[in-house]
């Protein structure tokens, strides 16, 4: 009932068997290199997204900073022409616009006279807060002699 | 065994362009935090120039303030205009300033960092006018100035 045995038959069993183990091990060590790349690949793309978040924080603060300088001499050069306004409060967005609501910005300018025998040094201190808790001073000063026309 | 290396190669070229794409990242990233990191120094400098501008417009107005005091004190004793340069040296003298008889001028130059301000007022008995009020501010040009100079250069 069973084949008959022959030299060719057993050779190509033989044949089969050696590709099918080539196959198996083929195939485990594809996986293997796919496991190894997934976790490679996992790895930089935990350290790219902490560089993307360093980068997306730096920029934040450089924006911040750059506007609260920009906000900050706008106002102390408004105090340069009138001193005697004294304190207030403003409003700004996000990116410096004016706000009649509380916004990101909040800009208080607090104006200290200082009176002299011959005139008045008004001290004003410009000082911004963002709701982020970002904060910047600035500081100026402007004489006005009593009773006299400064001209240029 | 065209399949077998057909699957072996598709491994292979999957690893290849995966290891491009996040060489590609990284270098994409690092460029990224290296713009903002200018960025972000770029910007301190600036507040700092800002500020320390302001503290020599503050210093220049309490000087003027001074000198103005000055003059009002003393040209009330001497009201003549040949008085003008003995009060002019004086003021020199106690504000630290400098006085050029020509023009009947002082002038005095406040440093603060990177900023100065140079101010000159005009004596005319006992008012001054401003002659000039200027603001100016050294750049440090030094050898190392590189393409991001931004963070290497920070002060």
């Amino acid at each position: 009932m069973s084949a008959p045995f022959t030299p060719e038959r057993t050779s190509a069993d033989n044949r089969f068997q050696r590709r099918h183990q080539r196959k198996a091990a083929d195939e485990r060590a594809l996986i293997i290199e796919m496991i190894a790349v997934l976790f490679f690949v996992a790895l930089c793309v935990a350290v790219v997204i902490q560089l993307f978040a360093q980068s997306a924080s730096d920029c934040r603060s450089a924006h911040d900073t750059s506007c609260a300088t920009r906000l900050a001499r706008c106002d102390a050069e408004q105090f340069n022409v009138s001193p005697d306004i004294t304190t207030g409060v403003s409003y700004f967005d996000v990116d410096g616009n004016p706000s009649d609501t509380p916004s990101y910005w909040t800009l208080t300018r607090t104006v200290t006279p200082e009176q002299t025998e011959v005139g008045t040094i008004y001290h004003a201190t410009v000082h911004l807060l963002s709701t982020q808790g970002t904060t910047y001073d600035l500081s100026t000063a402007c004489y006005k002699s009593n009773g006299e026309e400064e001209t240029l | 065994m065209m399949h077998e290396r057909s699957l072996s190669s598709h491994g292979g070229i999957l690893s290849v362009l995966t290891l491009i794409s996040v060489v590609c990242l990284a270098v994409l990233a690092v460029l990224s935090l290296t713009y903002a990191h200018d960025a972000s120094t770029a910007a301190q400098r600036q507040r700092d120039t800002v500020v320390a501008s302001y503290q020599n417009e503050t210093d220049a107005q309490t000087w003027l303030a001074s000198v103005d005091a000055s003059l009002k004190s003393q040209g009330s004793s001497s009201s003549a205009e040949g008085g003008s340069s003995s009060v002019g040296e004086t003021i020199a003298r106690t504000t630290d300033a400098t006085y050029a008889a020509d023009s009947n001028r002082v002038s005095k130059t406040f440093v603060n960092g990177p900023v100065s301000l140079t101010a000159s007022l005009s004596l005319h008995g006992s008012t001054y006018q401003i002659e000039s009020w200027n603001t100016a501010s050294t750049t440090d040009t030094n050898e190392h100035v590189t393409l991001w100079s931004g963070a290497n250069n920070a002060q």
